[in-house]
């Protein structure tokens, strides 16, 4: 069973391997976060998709509630049934760079990287241990979004501090999402006809809690609009994303806050709901933007960043061959991809207006008949890459 | 003559403008003691100006303060106190350049005193790059929002452009930036609330996952007062070198010495970075400068920065690109879509010329 953690949402699928056939699928949303709309499951079994409510809680009751439903869909299907947890987690810092088994000794080790994705990495954690409280018998290992990124070469990975904050803190740029850029680079290709190893590649992963940009050459990660954290980069639902780091301590100075306090801040009430205010939810505020100046200004901001990565990137790679759109708003709100394609025509980027605000679902070529890139919008699928490697080392302890 | 004087908390460096052509004379002036103004200041500009020659005026050049004078302004005492609005942002040096315009004022009676803003150039600057992804209240509190830097440069690159140009200007100087410029109007600019925004210098960080300070001060004890210290004044070139030279004396060692290979590795991928954010807001683009104090001993490095965009019909001239004076060069090739040029006018010269203007208009 893979267990996708996002800031506000619990992506799960229940995987028969090594034949990659998915008896569940579904995604408990808005988890833990303040939006106009209620939360809600979406559980797919055996191809038939049911929206179930939710109460509001926080991602333990969501997980809870997720194993109930499953318990019932068990007992009509005896082979769904649960036999490894897979967890993505997002950030290892510099203690773990491939997927590894969870036992007392990662436990401990993996709480002290809590700090590091004060958003996403204590959920996983809590899910983690609420696994092993819970489900004694039954396996875990954690799958890493890092782990892609291992390939950012040292010009683009290294921040401009003295040595001795890269060597001894390990302070670097790490890149995440890595499991979503790496599945849908392979998924463009395919789609495509094209060798992995020949492509230009900008995938724009770009969710309802966390988004960013990888620039991908060769089928190597070259560069993410994630740091060190997932702070830096775009702006998100919560999240600044890049800022101007001298604002920290004028604000810690002038408002007399902590470095808690202003962490908080910048991850939990900046971004979009900073902005915007009413809600974190980019369908909230597109619907609101006509009339309401500040969900257009929060609009903006979050084209522009997209647009801006694009730009560097295209430079980067000296013009892309393909553009991807994926995760919730990269694959569910056209006019985010076409306001962030408009103009871009100098990098080979054009979309088709009709193509695009056509796309429904699965795979899908938006590029205008006259583009250089192709623009492509590609559901990302990590649940499967974690269950991919999940399963690779479960086999490997198995068998060693 | 007249007489530009750019200070910071530290020091007071004045620079002659004389008619096109004259060399203009720099003298540099520390500030180490308390009665610095009183005992040193005046003797020093008497000094330089000999005894022979007018002073027809003074020009301050202000870091900050653009959306309060979008223009060049006289200083007078009602200038001088509305300045007080800045202190907070930047109190050491807004109450510094209060005692300075007011001493002055005193000292050299009639003679007038213009103040040119580095960031009055961005007052347009369009509200989605003026303002951060942060909570809005803390934006309009605390006046956190994209002030911009070298404004009086990246408007002179401008205008060597048609007015409905699509530009993009890049400031190799202590503090890099990149402006993008559309109708003479700023769309982007690399540097935001504080220096240490976008591209390294000698000493800043730039660019910064804020997240890292976060864990700095909490993994590692680091204070706030520290890491602010060491962002400022202890990273950038000479943080990732150990070599406290300015940019154009180490750019010598680059391929060299592998730490400033590195550093001249990732200060490139900085311009780039930014340069292709600019591109992306502007659209298309007819013409790309490069000014300030590095731009004739970074000509590999500009070169390279423009190969890379080629693949957008960008064709360039071999290097070396000669200089001939202060007058801007065109680098591009005859068949390039986009024009590539290098402006070696310095602030200096563009301050002198705007305040002769001024004068005569006065």
């Amino acid at each position: 069973m893979v267990l996708n953690c996002g800031s506000s949402s619990l992506k799960y699928k229940i995987v028969r391997m090594p034949e990659e056939c998915v008896l569940v699928a579904g995604e408990a949303e808005r988890v833990g976060i303040k939006t106009k709309e209620d939360p809600a499951i979406h559980h797919t079994v055996l191809g038939s998709t049911v929206t179930l409510p939710l109460a509001r809680g926080d991602h333990a009751a969501a997980f809870r509630r997720i194993m109930e439903i499953i318990a019932g869909d068990s007992a009509n299907d005896p082979e769904i049934a649960c036999s490894l947890f897979a967890h993505r987690y997002v950030h290892p810092g510099t203690l773990f760079t491939k997927t590894t088994r969870i036992n007392a000794h990662t436990l401990k080790q993996l709480r002290q990287t809590l700090p590091l994705a004060p958003l996403h990495n204590p959920i996983s954690f809590s899910l983690v241990e609420l696994c092993a409280k819970e489900y004694p018998a039954i396996p875990q290992v954690a799958v890493f979004d890092t782990s892609f990124h291992a390939t950012i070469p040292k010009e683009h990975s290294l921040y401009a501090l003295p040595r001795v904050f890269s060597r001894k803190f390990g302070i670097h740029k790490i890149g995440f999402h890595g499991l979503s850029h790496e599945y849908v680079m392979h998924a463009s290709c395919g789609f495509l006809k094209r060798e992995v190893r020949t492509q230009r590649i900008i995938s724009c992963h770009l969710g309802t809690g966390g988004s960013s940009i990888c620039a991908i050459s060769n089928g190597r990660s070259v560069n993410n609009s994630m740091g060190f954290t997932p702070l830096e980069g775009l702006v998100m639902n919560t999240r600044s994303g890049d800022v101007d780091v001298g604002m920290v301590f004028y604000l810690m100075f002038k408002e007399n806050c902590s470095a808690d306090d202003i962490e908080t801040i910048l991850n939990r009430k900046s971004g979009i709901v900073g902005v915007y205010a009413a809600s974190s939810d980019m369908r909230d505020v597109i619907a609101s933007s006509v009339s309401d100046p500040r969900a257009r200004l929060a609009f903006s901001l979050y084209v522009n960043r997209v647009k801006k990565y694009i730009g560097y990137y295209s430079l980067l790679l000296e013009k892309p061959d393909v553009l991807i759109f994926t995760d919730s708003i990269g694959t569910g709100l056209s006019l985010v991809r076409e306001e962030v394609c408009k103009n871009l025509q100098m990098f080979g980027i054009r979309i088709d207006a009709e193509k695009n605000h056509g796309y429904r679902s699965g795979m899908a070529d938006i590029s205008h008949s006259k583009a250089e890139t192709r623009t492509l919008v590609i559901p990302t699928d990590e649940e499967i890459v974690i269950a991919r490697q999940a399963y690779k080392e479960h086999s490997y302890g198995h068998n060693n | 003559m007249v007489i530009i004087i750019e200070h910071s908390i530290r020091e007071v460096t004045l620079w002659t403008h004389r008619a096109a052509g004259a060399p203009s004379v720099k003298k540099v002036a520390t500030m180490n003691t308390g009665d610095f103004l009183e005992t040193d200041l005046m003797p020093f500009i008497r000094t330089m100006c000999g005894e022979r020659e007018t002073v027809t005026a003074f020009a301050f050049c202000l870091v900050s303060g653009g959306d309060l004078f979008p223009k060049p302004v006289r200083i007078t005492r009602r200038a001088i106190d509305s300045l007080a609005r800045l202190a907070p942002l930047f109190p050491l040096y807004m109450n510094h350049t209060r005692a300075l315009f007011s001493f002055c004022l005193t000292q050299v009676g009639p003679i007038p005193m213009f103040m040119f803003s580095e960031t009055a150039f961005f007052k347009s600057l369009p509200d989605e790059e003026r303002y951060y992804a942060i909570p809005y209240e803390y934006s309009e509190a605390n006046r956190i929002k994209r002030w911009g830097y070298h404004g009086l440069l990246h408007e002179d690159s401008s205008a060597l452009f048609p007015e409905t140009s699509q530009v993009l200007s890049i400031v190799l100087d202590r503090q890099t930036t990149v402006c993008a410029i559309k109708n003479m109007t700023p769309r982007y600019i690399s540097m935001g609330y504080t220096p240490l925004e976008g591209i390294m210098g000698k000493t800043t960080c730039g660019d910064l996952d804020p997240g890292a300070v976060f864990y700095l001060m909490k993994a590692h004890n680091l204070s706030m007062y520290r890491i602010d210290d060491i962002l400022k004044n202890e990273s950038g070139f000479f943080g990732m070198t150990g070599r406290r030279a300015d940019i154009n004396e180490l750019y010598q060692l680059n391929g060299k010495d592998r730490k400033v290979t590195e550093a001249f590795n990732l200060y490139f991928n900085q311009i780039l970075q930014h340069t292709g954010e600019g591109m992306a807001l502007l659209g298309s683009l007819d013409g790309i400068v490069f000014s300030g104090r590095y731009v004739s001993d970074l000509q590999p490095l500009v070169f390279k920065v423009l190969k890379k965009l080629s693949f957008m019909g960008l064709y360039l001239r071999r290097l070396p690109w000669k200089k001939a004076g202060d007058r801007a060069v065109f680098v591009h090739g005859d068949t390039s879509r986009i024009k590539a040029c290098l402006n070696f006018r310095t602030k200096q010269r563009i301050m002198g010329e705007a305040t002769v203007e001024l004068l005569k208009r006065a």
